[in-house]
């Protein structure tokens, strides 16, 4: 086994791709064509897809009160006190790994029982985040990090009263979403570095006060065994054992047909191009019902939204609506710059718009047996796609569809998140909605 | 000399288009073939059909003038039951059913307000297959005489297929089943690739204009892998390097995805989420870097990555406006885009940015549930130029502003039911220097 490494974040990742190294009717200079095999390298790394958010969202109050801690009544969380406020599941891009970043208020007053008794426990909170990241081959390695920002000083752990003064008691935090070993260590780097999903659930323990949490992902690190089949392979790592570019480029045989030097060739550099379009695409909506004003300090977990009936309801407004480009909802637009050749090739779609294949999963329920229940995501009168919801217990359900997108982010398009019940006595439960690009079901 | 047919695509085994001629011009393969199908006296068929024993990726599709009383098989490949490759009959009542190997359905629908008259439906069958194995079928049925559609989408085992079974237009095999009028079967394709709803829209109802874009737009190019020699030994080797590189190029913003995109989870208490000019919680708004007018609250703040390269994006809000009298006031929207939070003691001078400043005064109703559940509108604040910290990450924020001097009531209120703030690269930005 041989393994090749690259790792992203080295700054020449975030410079312009060189426009032009291969003119028509230039010599193939090698640096030239060397620039081509680190361009692929540079291509993956060109992403930052946000896939998890969750905050106060548009709502004015914490659940948090700015009343004292310190009766006998449970008026505060409880210091151990967790609340699940949001899940995701994410299909990572190849090399790519997970990381949190949050601004907050300083947390608020907290208690401890003791007894029948709610007693004060000064102030504090923090953010915990889970993530079970399962490989390819269903193996699965759980990370837990924590985000913890200051307590409030002020009286009763009160946040800042004066006017504007939240403003400047910001503060912001950040923690790694990766196992430690995925940086150090080779061999795992290369196991991890393909064909990985992550499952992320975000925790409020205490009293935190999270104006916006963001999960995202960041370029690590990407491995391969030379000795494995390129078209497994995402990118070409242009780079040597140690690390670095090869400097005596072009190698003497040129197109790779033997697996001894992988890094150089026409061959694995034509793999490389089809394979990004095949493993590489945006995050299109990720959300969680949770609703930091309406949520209560003994809850456990983001506030559900309940739907009955046989109309299609708005998922996040709660309306009872058919789709419409006037409603409020999500964009796809940027999507558009995903366009693969099998769905909008100019043969089919004429650059006029495009096909986007997506993964829609749906983190719900249905509250009573024998009900079927039904999730619709559309993105114009004659484009959706549907899953079913029967079981009681919740988790998450997920569908492949193909779904319109403009060609790139300066164009409109409103994506609607509806739900109804088809039969039954019980009612559709949802929590948490993610929509990313797929390019085949599964 | 051929002509070709816009419908003629490259995945097309057949493809066949009444011009009013019926079955004469049914049977002449338009698609990629160009073998024709035979007048079977009544209906169409192709003994031993291995062009359209498909059981995989695919494409079925038919364009019929259809009505409430219609019967029979438009379109079907197989012999004898369960021996079908697949299926796509109508049913007295207005009902067109989705078959493989047996008689069980696999996916029916309704056909969009049918009734007793002739009406034109584009009807696709799609299928997509699984890496889990199996296929995910996708039914599509568009009255193009009313615009509905109604769906249907199943997962099921991929069918058995044999290149020796009979691909029939009108009837099924042996001509079993004809269908009420094949004078109405207006166009018939058969394809080896699975096509979306919006590919069977574009073709089939309605073409969209080509946009007028002033950015930057990306698109996969036609596919080349080893398997096409191209990357083989005893190839050229400047064309696999030049595709290579053209199509790296292409492949560089698939990723880019929203900075912020929220329908915003409609509130318990109608009164929370609104804005009003009495600029609450005030502890959580200040004014603007740089106004004197729109206030920012972080309500609306939100700390996004940015993806490399990516220095502007494009801003919408959806809003509804209310007033508890008559004359509603005059709001201002912005969206800022800053380095670092401010009034903070972050390191860093700060640096923002913010779109046009919108002025909307609509009365979409009054306060309450009547004019907050008005569906309101979307407003396009424009582009916004990014302000992004040496971490690459940037504080976007909403500024809002009511106008309550005289003349104006201050009672008007706000409700932001979502943002959406996407990535875009223009065509030229060389302006957009790296903060």
């Amino acid at each position: 086994m041989t393994i090749r490494t690259k790792r992203f974040g080295n700054p020449e990742i975030v410079t312009h791709v060189p426009s032009a190294p291969l003119g028509g009717g230039r010599p193939a200079m090698s640096l030239k064509v060397a620039s081509l095999m680190r361009d692929a390298d540079r291509a993956i790394a060109h992403g930052a897809r946000i896939v998890g958010r969750v905050g106060v969202s548009g709502t004015g109050q914490w659940r948090i009160p700015n009343t004292s801690n310190a009766g006998l009544s449970h008026t505060h969380p409880l210091t151990t006190h967790e609340m699940t406020v949001a899940r995701q599941i994410v299909r990572l891009t190849p090399g790519y790994f997970l990381r949190a970043l949050g601004a907050f208020l300083p947390s608020g007053g907290q208690q401890e029982q003791e007894g029948s008794d709610f007693i004060g426990a000064g102030a504090g909170g923090r953010v915990k985040i889970q993530v079970r990241y399962t490989d390819a081959l269903g193996a699965t390695l759980d990370v837990t990090r924590y985000l913890t920002p200051p307590a409030s000083g002020a009286e009763n752990g009160a946040e800042p009263l004066e006017d504007g003064a939240g403003w400047a008691a910001i503060t912001t935090h950040e923690a790694s979403l990766a196992p430690v070993a995925w940086g150090v260590d080779e061999d795992i780097a290369r196991r991890w570095s393909e064909g990985v999903t992550a499952e992320v659930t975000i925790f409020y323990v205490g009293s935190v006060r999270p104006i916006d949490i963001c999960i995202y992902e960041q370029p690590l690190i990407y491995a391969r065994d030379v000795t494995d089949d390129e078209e497994t392979f995402s990118t070409l790592i242009f780079t040597g054992k140690n690390g670095q570019p090869p400097v005596d480029y072009p190698h003497s045989k040129p197109i790779r047909y033997a697996y001894q030097d992988p890094t150089h060739g026409s061959r694995i550099a034509i793999q490389a191009a089809r394979a990004q379009p095949e493993r590489c695409g945006p995050s299109i909506v990720t959300w969680t019902s949770h609703r930091e004003g309406d949520t209560g300090i003994t809850d456990t977990d983001a506030d559900d939204v309940v739907i009955s009936g046989s109309s299609w309801v708005d998922i996040a407004q709660g309306t009872t609506n058919d789709w419409s480009s006037g409603r409020a909802g999500w964009s796809i637009s940027s999507a558009g710059l995903a366009r693969r050749f099998y769905e909008s090739s100019s043969f089919a779609l004429r650059d006029r718009c495009a096909a986007i294949p997506v993964l829609v999963a749906v983190y719900g329920s249905v509250t009573a047996g024998s009900t079927t229940a039904r999730v619709r995501v559309q993105v114009e009168d004659h484009s959706l796609v549907e899953l079913s919801i029967t079981s009681t217990t919740e988790q998450w359900h997920e569908v492949w569809g193909c779904l319109r997108a403009p060609l790139n982010g300066e164009q409109d398009s409103v994506l609607l998140v509806l739900g109804k019940v088809l039969s039954g006595a019980g009612n559709l439960r949802v929590r948490h909605v993610q929509i990313a690009w797929l390019a085949q079901p599964d | 000399m051929v002509a070709f047919n816009t419908h003629a695509l490259p995945d097309s085994v057949f493809l066949g288009i009444n011009n009013g001629g019926g079955l004469a011009d049914l049977l002449d393969d338009l698609g990629q073939d160009h073998v024709d199908l035979t007048n079977a006296g009544g209906y169409l068929t192709e003994a031993n059909s291995s062009r359209a024993a498909l059981a995989g990726n695919r494409e079925v599709l038919v364009v019929a003038r259809l009505n409430d009383t219609d019967a029979g098989t438009l379109v079907a490949h197989g012999l004898a039951n369960p021996n079908v490759t697949f299926r796509v009959w109508v049913v007295n009542g207005g009902r067109v059913l989705f078959h493989q190997a047996s008689t069980t359905n696999l996916l029916q629908i309704d056909l969009p307000d049918v009734d007793g008259t002739d009406q034109e439906y584009v009807i696709s069958w799609c299928c997509r297959e699984r890496t889990g194995g199996g296929l995910r079928s996708e039914a599509w049925v568009c009255n193009k005489d009313t615009g509905n559609v109604a769906v249907a989408f199943a997962n099921h085992a991929a069918p058995t297929t044999s290149a020796t079974w009979t691909l029939s237009v009108g009837a099924r095999n042996a001509g079993s089943d004809l269908f009420t009028d094949v004078s109405r079967i207006l166009a018939v394709r058969i394809g080896a690739r699975f096509h979306s709803q919006v590919e069977q829209f574009e073709g089939f109802v309605t073409t969209t204009a080509a946009p007028s874009l002033d950015t930057e737009t990306r698109a996969e190019l036609l596919p080349v892998s080893n398997a096409t020699g191209i990357g083989e030994a005893g190839a050229f080797y400047g064309p696999a390097v030049v595709h290579a590189h053209a199509q790296l190029m292409e492949a560089e913003r698939r990723l880019y995805s929203p900075l912020v995109s929220i329908s915003f989870r409609y509130p318990a208490s109608a009164s929370d989420g609104r804005l009003t000019a009495a600029y609450t919680p005030t502890p959580w708004t200040m004014l603007a870097p740089g106004s004197e007018e729109l206030r920012i609250t972080l309500k609306f703040l939100f700390l996004s990555p940015v993806p490399p390269e990516c220095r502007r994006a494009r801003v919408r809000v959806q809003v509804v406006q209310f007033a508890t009298e008559p004359d509603i006031g005059a709001v201002k929207l912005a969206v800022y885009s800053m380095n670092r939070a401010p009034a903070s003691d972050l390191p860093g001078d700060l640096v923002y940015y913010h779109t046009t400043i919108v002025t909307r005064q609509v009365d979409d109703g009054l306060v309450g549930l009547a004019g907050e559940n008005a569906i309101g509108s979307w407003l396009d604040l424009g582009e916004l130029k990014l302000a992004v910290d040496d971490l690459g990450r940037t504080w976007l924020t909403l500024g809002y502003y009511f106008d309550t001097s005289e003349g104006f009531e201050s009672s008007t209120g706000l409700r932001i039911r979502a943002i959406t703030v996407e990535p875009l690269v223009p065509e030229s930005d060389e302006d957009a220097e790296l903060i």
